[in-house]
């Protein structure tokens, strides 16, 4: 049995029976008629349909063809998990904060949090990159960024 | 007369100064893309999009064209120099080129693909100045079965030239069109799946899916893997190929623009199959194939003229249809739209000055790309030596202000980041990306398209009219082949051939 394929087969199963249960809520209508749910619902069959034959596959395969060996570095889903949690907080600060700040802590934080980098480079490249966004996106294009704790 | 009457208007709209600077600024901004691997042409015009605003739709679609071709040539540079291509169209450029660079022949290998693309790309240009408006014509007579046969046909292609598993792209189809429901359903108006917010009663944008899933997603897989980039350090030398440079490479650059043009043209084939197919044709016709792999100049020719002459090719249907042949055409249709511009059998006729002022600046801009490519390679390989830890962060910083600035939507960041961790695990589990994309662009049309088709009292139609039939039989044809065993083992013998004569 080839496992990834085992897991993203139930998945999309999920998916297909949630799909097709929640598309009744709508009008589905009929062939020559079709109402908002129509689409849907076809679409929630077609995907239960492929992920069995995803599964029925994935059972049938031999180990010997399991995927290729991922190239990833050991610990390296760290950096990922890290790089989200960092994005996920950027973008809930982002309009307290305001762009010019956050835009500077999500450098620092990620240049800084995935390897080794010298401080002088991170504090280098944050503040003229944020000074970069400034001058082309607000001064020049006049996008409005939320502003937030520093006021420009 | 009418192309040369037709063509001057563009060249005039073309030679404006404003347009002649957007033209500049998206041939670079292309090439500087190309270079830099992990962010392509798709994210990159995406970000580019909510810049355009404020600017003159003639002059975005300049520069939003010029990324994309732009693009092709700076992804040669880092294949040659650096065995990491830029693009996943220059993937096999790296074979030969790479190569070339080992053996102190990095210049000549530099230079002929920039004549390369040069060529290709002025043909193609050519063919779809040619082409475009008679297909818009032949357009005029589809009614809704017929655009729904051709966005089937789209979505089949994208899926059946995916790399590994049919059933997986189809799975990544069917769910774009899903996602691609969320919001207001095109013709009654009911709100679907939208949870009660009210940024996804509008619908999931085209912009943060295609960054989250082709930019945000791909920073997150480089930095698990931690890509390492050496650049080549020996001197680069003269770029210009000599002439048995030439004399080699002159049918690989001939049929490399055949390949890549008409391959272009294909919905769903985009700008990487042409290059492997054109790879592999010279293989097979050359006296000598034993030599492709160590370093033969017709190795480079070949795909890098295939690549930038399918971005021709690849405009043709959007431009007289209105459907986009791949992803980058997918946004690039998205452009369109928010300067509202509807692509499809009218554009032509409509708006003469953008289908033809684009045509003319895409024969500037080729001018611009060659000029601007031979001294400037020095430069690209500084930026090349830029380590991958400073450049994701500001990768990720560009995919923020690129979606915020679209709508001034915090929560349309949300979705970029839930795009990139689902892009993340898909391309774990072996699915890809672009049938997902391509069908969430296409699904509202599709969708459209297939209800007013049954709107016409006969669930048979589409079969019932010569042009859909044809189409959807050609469809259904390719399906047969894949998920029959029988078929579906000599497409694997044949797909296997193919990669081995790449190789």
């Amino acid at each position: 049995m080839r496992f990834p394929d085992f897991i993203s087969g139930i998945f999309w199963l999920c998916f297909g029976l949630l799909l097709s249960l929640w598309s009744t809520c709508y009008q589905i209508g009929s062939i020559v008629q079709p109402g908002a749910g129509f689409l849907p619902l076809i679409l929630g069959i077609l995907m239960i349909l492929l992920s069995i034959l995803l599964l029925v596959k994935a059972k049938g395969a031999s180990r010997a063809t399991k995927m290729p060996a991922s190239s990833s570095l050991p610990g390296g889903w760290k950096k990922v998990i890290y790089t989200v949690f960092i994005m996920l907080l950027a973008t809930f600060l982002f309009e307290f904060l305001g762009y010019l700040l956050t835009f500077f802590l999500l450098l620092i934080l990620l240049m800084r949090g995935t390897g080794p980098q010298k401080w002088r480079t991170t504090l280098l490249v944050s503040s003229f990159s944020a000074f970069i966004i400034y001058l082309i996106f607000v001064l020049l294009l006049k996008q409005p960024l939320p502003k937030g704790l520093l006021g420009i | 007369m009418d192309i040369f009457h037709n063509l001057l208007l563009g060249f005039g709209v073309a030679f404006s100064p404003m347009n002649l600077l957007f033209c500049f600024l998206g041939v670079l901004i292309g090439t500087l893309i190309g270079v830099l691997p992990g962010i392509g042409p798709t994210a990159t015009i995406s970000l580019l999009l909510p810049v355009t605003f404020g600017m003159n739709p003639v002059a975005s679609i300049i520069m939003l064209a010029g990324v994309y071709y732009g693009a092709m040539y700076g992804g040669s540079t880092t294949s040659i120099l650096v065995n990491i291509p830029g693009e996943a169209a220059s993937v096999v450029t790296c074979l030969d080129g790479y190569q070339m660079a080992r053996q102190g022949r990095a210049g000549p290998a530099l230079g002929m693909s920039a004549f390369g693309s040069f060529i290709g790309g002025t043909l193609s240009i050519l063919g779809l100045m040619l082409l475009a408006p008679l297909l818009a014509r032949l357009a005029l007579k589809f009614g809704p079965p017929e655009f729904f046969a051709l966005m089937v046909l789209g979505l089949t292609m994208v899926t059946y030239l995916c790399r590994g598993s049919i059933i997986k792209g189809l799975i990544m189809a069917v769910a774009g069109i899903t996602v691609s429901t969320i919001g207001q359903d095109p013709i009654s108006g009911t709100t679907r799946f939208a949870l009660g917010s009210i940024t996804l009663m509008d619908g999931v944008g085209i912009v943060p899916a295609a960054m989250g899933l082709f930019g945000i997603s791909e920073v997150l897989t480089n930095i698990e893997e931690n890509i390492k980039q050496e650049v080549f350090t020996t001197r680069i030398g003269s770029l210009l190929p000599t002439l048995r440079d030439w004399i080699d490479s002159k049918w690989a650059i001939v049929r490399g623009s055949l390949i890549g043009f008409l391959l272009g043209i294909l919905p769903g084939s985009g700008t990487v199959i042409p290059t492997f197919i054109s790879y592999a044709v010279e293989k097979r016709l050359s006296r000598h194939p034993e030599r492709f792999g160590t370093g033969v100049i017709e190795g480079v020719a070949a795909p890098e003229t295939a690549n930038n002459a399918a971005t021709g090719g690849s405009l043709v249907t959007l431009l007289s249809l209105g459907i986009p042949a791949n992803v980058v055409m997918a946004v690039l249709l998205g452009a369109f739209i928010i300067h509202g511009i509807q692509p499809g059998p009218l554009l032509i006729g409509k708006h003469p000055e953008l289908f033809w002022g684009t045509i003319a600046s895409m024969y500037i801009g080729n001018g611009m790309l060659l000029v601007l490519n031979l001294p400037l390679i020095g430069i690209w390989v500084k930026i090349l030596k830029i380590p991958y830890q400073i450049l994701f962060p500001l990768i990720i910083l560009f995919c923020f202000l690129g979606v915020y600035s679209l709508n001034n939507n915090i929560y349309e960041i949300l979705i970029l980041i839930i795009f990139g961790v689902f892009g993340y695990f898909m391309r774990k589990f072996g699915f890809e990306g672009a049938p997902f994309l391509m069908a969430l662009v296409l699904g509202p049309m599709l969708e459209t398209a297939f209800r007013q088709s049954l709107l016409y009292g006969d669930p048979f139609i589409f079969f019932k009219r010569p042009i859909s039939a044809t189409i959807l039989g050609v469809s259904l044809f390719l399906f047969a082949t894949a998920l029959f065993p029988g078929i579906a083992h000599r497409r694997k013998k044949l797909e296997k051939e193919l990669e081995e004569d790449a190789l």
